[in-house]
């Protein structure tokens, strides 16, 4: 339950990684807005809660980028929902986006070796 | 991916309500899936549907965030771009002023060339379907008139005849109006319609009625006139109150009926129309221009019933499909009728006559005098604008690379991490479309600006009053300014941006700034160079030739004394003198303007001077001269009071002057052109000549230029003005010293003594024969500021370059002094190393500067496109120009010194 989730357990998610974790999200098939926030949260170990403030400007931002393509489907629980899904250049852009978080974790992890050491 | 963009943008603009509420939707989903979630882990349904609308937060927060993001990205990512872009040039505000500068002139120069160019050879008349009008032209061996009589047009309107839409006109006379008000005269536009005009043109009126069939019935009958919206604008101020009012034109008075649309101007380009009359009112406004009569006809009596005055251009309106069948049956109408009227004729006239057929020719554009005479001319400008602007890309293409290569770090680090080639490139044409949108606007500024100067300069000066017509804007100008400029960014900018962002990363990020490797970027500019000095010389040359033209034309012995004549503008036609007033008019008028003090003398002519003003007779017999058979023997007539020869200062050669005796036309005093064409190796005094022999050559008079100074005088004859019925042009004064000290006394003397008598204006004679050089004028001093502004940018473009190539190798220049190099041998390496693209420039340009010349031969005067004079010169021009611009850098080179040149490493 949201609610009662304790706040200081959360990480804030890093500027500009929602879009990484929506596009993986999704590369394993169609999803809904609720599902993909959900499948994060699961993913993280309840440690990422992506706002439903953020979540749909992204959806639709991505849509418009043309990453993700959407359609209304009936859902396993009989609830008609916008479905989103990885289009080709959603799956390149989800390459790049790797490639370049791999980059940055080195990178950090670099500059943080010596305080490690020390 | 632009595609899907595109398909959303679109998507949003129609159907943005249906997103509106897709976007509820997928809320109101949202919700219900968290609710179901809570009522499976066991709460109330009133307790999940709280909780999950806690978990939500503001939903109007939500969807507003959401909302921006369906137009966000595009609009974003270009308003960063131009941020960026526009950082980028402030921070480099020289190379911003040069681009822009050298960008707003080329894409000025062009739009403004191509306005005018629209506005006459191009610009569809603003009436219903233009593409179906055609006016009826005549087409025969000999040369004929163009024009048909009213009868003809007649029996060619007959329903037989196969027309549908047919009307007449004639051309546009310039007439004294006046407003019943006491307004004082004012010159207008007028042009004599028949009924149909305005419903074959498809027009409407902005007030009133517009003229019809029925306006046009009996001679003389319908006093009515159409104005136009422009004339309403200033004339009645667009009050409605303009209808029901009169109208004075050359004296008759007019009720006004309506008003014609905004915008129509009339059919004549260059002469726009403020009123339309019925054709029947020929006789009342005095119209008596554009005209030809037989013999047998006379032209003082009304035209209309007159089968043998020719005086109306026919227009029709057909499907261009059916072109063909409506002309053969015009054809059939036509000829059959020509066959009866002519029945009574000479077999020769008759036959001159009968050679003849119709053909239509498109009238989309309107009529025009102006088309053909300017259309050669237009298109080399056009050509030569379009020169300096790729000129002018050249340059800015160079500077772009120039600058890339001090980005090339800053390109490289932000490739590096991971911006896409495409999105740089997109980035970096941002930048090359900022400089050329910037400079569009500049450019469009200047080209309004100097569109309407040019059409004044080129038509408007010979005769006062309005622009005579508008380069102005419509939808054509603006889209040619877009796609110019358009074309332009691209040319500019791809090339540079492409070459920008393709580099070996880890080499570009080692390398310092300065010592970049700029190979492939030199030898490109080297190439830029050649084409800049290509392009310019060929600029160069054409501003060359038309100023050589220009100088010649000035220089042209015309026949007559420019210096010490003041032409006084009349019309008498207009102010409704008639034939037996005319000669106390001109006895009065020479009378009184002799005795003003300093005027030697004056005398009346039909015709002023360097004015297209000819009345030519075809059909003329010469005693003693056997013209072969089909010979048209075609002389231009004049009529003069005696002692007009010495007034405008053309030497009689032989014989003597008219005496005041001398009446009708049994005198007759001819010019040298006559002479050598039908008298050739005779002596010319006493023998006679016209229709009828009936004139008598008492006289021999030195060729002049009476028509254009490019003219050469064509075969004349002058009569004395006494005992014809001629309505004069001119009164020409001889002053003792400069005539303008006397213009402003004879205006004041004349008006006293015929206040009704219209002076249209009073000028000297080398005034009027300086604005008749207005064309080639405009023409030299346009070309020549191309000239220079090519030149100008070629010349930036090589110290450009030639910098950049010193700046390369400064240490190379510092090793070779050091090792013992004098600064001669590194300014001579240095020279040599421009001098390869500089003579390749020149040699391609003179080549296709000669082949382009031939285009321009008709419109130069006394010199050939590939005057040898002109080529040296352009040459000599271009390499001083380019040794300036090279020596430079150069000089600088050599200056080095050899230890800071080895620190710089």
């Amino acid at each position: 339950m949201a609610a009662k989730e304790p706040y200081k357990n959360r990480i804030e998610l890093l500027q500009g990684t929602l879009d990484m974790l929506i596009l993986t999200t999704l590369q394993w098939g169609p999803q809904h807005g609720h599902g993909i926030g959900q499948a994060i949260r699961a993913g993280s170990g309840e440690l990422l809660h992506v706002e439903t403030g953020s979540l749909y400007p992204a959806l639709h931002r991505l849509e418009r980028q043309g990453w993700l393509a959407s359609e209304w489907k009936v859902s396993d629980k009989n609830q008609k929902a916008k479905y989103y899904r990885l289009t080709s250049a959603g799956k390149k852009q989800l390459l790049a986006e790797e490639s370049k978080w791999k980059r940055l974790v080195q990178a950090i992890a670099g500059v943080m070796k010596p305080a490690e050491r020390a | 991916m632009a595609f899907l963009r595109l398909k959303f943008l679109l998507r949003r603009a129609v159907r943005r309500r249906q997103l509106e509420r897709e976007l509820d939707e997928e809320i109101r989903a949202h919700l219900a899936f968290d609710t179901q979630e809570g009522l499976e882990r066991g709460e109330t349904p009133r307790t999940a549907e709280q909780n999950a609308r806690r978990a939500l937060g503001n939903e109007l927060m939500i969807k507003e965030v959401t909302r921006e993001m369906w137009g966000w990205i595009a609009l974003e990512r270009i308003r960063r771009d131009l941020t960026y872009a526009l950082r980028q040039l402030r921070r480099s505000p020289g190379f911003a002023a040069v681009a822009v500068l050298s960008l707003s002139l080329g894409i000025g120069a062009n739009t403004a060339i191509f306005s005018i160019l629209n506005a006459l050879l191009l610009k569809s008349l603003p009436v219903a379907e233009p593409d179906e009008l055609f006016v009826l032209r005549e087409q025969s061996r000999a040369p004929v008139s163009q024009r048909f009589s009213y009868p003809m047009f007649q029996r060619l309107r007959d329903p037989k005849s196969g027309a549908k839409e047919i009307a007449a006109m004639s051309h546009v006379a310039r007439a004294q109006t006046t407003l019943e008000t006491g307004s004082r005269a004012e010159v207008a536009p007028v042009q004599l319609v028949s009924g149909e005009f305005f419903s074959l043109l498809g027009l409407s009126p902005a007030l009133g009625r517009l003229l019809t069939p029925s306006d046009n019935q009996t001679i003389g009958g319908s006093a009515v006139a159409v104005i136009g919206h422009g004339f309403w604008q200033r004339a009645f101020a667009g009050s409605s109150d303009a209808i029901g009012r009169t109208i004075r034109i050359n004296g008759s008075p007019f009720t006004i009926v309506g008003v014609a649309p905004e915008g129509f101007r009339g059919v004549w380009i260059e002469s726009p129309t403020d009123i339309w009359i019925p054709l029947m009112m020929q006789a009342n406004v005095h119209y008596a221009q554009n005209f030809s009569s037989d013999q047998s006809a006379d032209p003082e009596k009304p035209w209309v019933p007159q089968e043998l005055v020719t005086w109306l251009d026919v227009i029709v309106r057909v499907n261009p499909a059916s072109v063909g069948p409506v002309r053969n049956a015009l054809n059939g109408a036509f000829l059959h009728s020509l066959e009866s009227v002519t029945g009574n004729l000479g077999k020769e006239t008759r036959r001159y006559y009968l050679e003849r057929s119709l053909v239509l020719e498109s009238f989309a554009r309107g009529a025009s005098n102006a088309r053909q005479r300017f259309a050669s001319p237009l298109i080399a400008m056009m050509a030569m604008v379009a020169l300096v602007l790729l000129i002018a890309c050249a340059n800015t293409a160079n500077l772009l690379m120039a600058r890339a290569e001090g980005r090339r770090r800053e390109i490289a680090v932000r490739l590096s991490i991971g911006a896409s080639r495409g999105r740089l490139i997109q980035q970096l044409l941002t930048e090359s479309f900022l400089l050329v949108g910037i400079a569009a606007g500049l450019g469009l500024l200047l080209a309004q600006w100097a569109g309407d100067r040019l059409v004044r300069m080129a038509f408007g000066a010979a005769v006062p009053g309005p622009v005579p017509f508008l380069a102005g804007v419509d939808r054509h100008v603006p889209m040619f300014a877009a796609a110019t400029s358009i074309a332009t960014g691209l040319l500019f900018g791809l090339a540079p941006a492409f070459r920008a962002t393709k580099m070996e990363l880890g080499a570009a990020m080692k390398t310092a700034n300065r010592s970049a490797p700029g190979r492939f970027h030199f030898s490109a500019a080297k190439f830029l160079v050649a084409a800049q000095v290509a392009l310019s010389l060929v600029v160069v040359f054409g501003a060359a030739l038309f100023a050589r033209s220009l100088r010649n034309l000035a220089k042209v012995e015309l026949g007559f004394d420019r210096q010490h004549v003041l032409t006084v503008w009349i019309n008498p036609r207009s102010a409704g003198y008639n034939a037996t007033q005319l000669p106390g008019l001109y006895r009065r008028l020479v009378e009184r303007t002799e005795a003003i003090p300093g005027v030697r003398s004056a005398a009346v002519s039909m015709c002023g001077l360097a004015v297209e003003c000819r009345d030519n007779t075809d059909g003329i017999r010469i005693t003693g001269y056997q013209a072969a058979p089909r010979e048209q023997v075609l002389i231009q007539e004049g009529s003069v009071d005696p002692g007009y020869f010495s007034t405008v200062g053309m030497r009689l050669l032989n014989g003597r002057d008219f005496r005041s005796a001398d009446s009708g036309n049994g005198s007759a005093i001819v010019n040298q052109a006559m002479v050598r064409r039908y008298f050739a190796n005779r002596s010319p005094l006493g023998q006679r000549f016209g229709l009828h022999l009936e004139s008598e050559i008492v006289g021999v008079i030195q060729d002049a230029r009476v028509n254009r100074v490019r003219e050469e005088a064509v075969p004349m004859a002058y009569y004395p003005l006494k005992g014809n019925v001629v309505y004069a042009g001119s009164l020409e004064v001889r002053s003792v010293g400069d005539p303008n000290a006397i213009a402003a006394d004879v205006r004041k003397a004349l008006h006293q003594l015929a206040p009704d008598l219209p002076i249209e204006r009073i000028t000297p004679l080398a005034l009027q024969v300086d604005r008749s050089l207005n064309p080639d004028r405009m023409g030299s001093i346009v070309t020549t500021a191309f000239g220079i502004l090519a030149l100008g940018l070629a010349c930036f473009g090589l110290y450009g370059v030639m910098s950049y190539a010193v700046s390369r190798r400064t240490s190379e220049i510092g090793v070779r002094m050091a090792l013992g190099a004098r600064p001669k041998n590194v300014l001579w390496s240095i020279l040599r190393e421009a001098l390869a693209p500089i003579a390749c420039g020149l040699a391609v340009g003179l080549f296709v500067a000669i082949l382009a010349a031939r285009s321009i031969a008709s419109v130069l005067y006394g010199l050939q496109p590939n005057d040898p004079a002109t080529i040296a010169a352009t040459i000599i021009i271009l390499i001083s120009v380019a040794v300036i611009a090279v020596l430079w850098p150069a000089w600088r080179a050599s200056r080095v010194s050899p230890l800071a040149a080895l620190r710089h490493e």
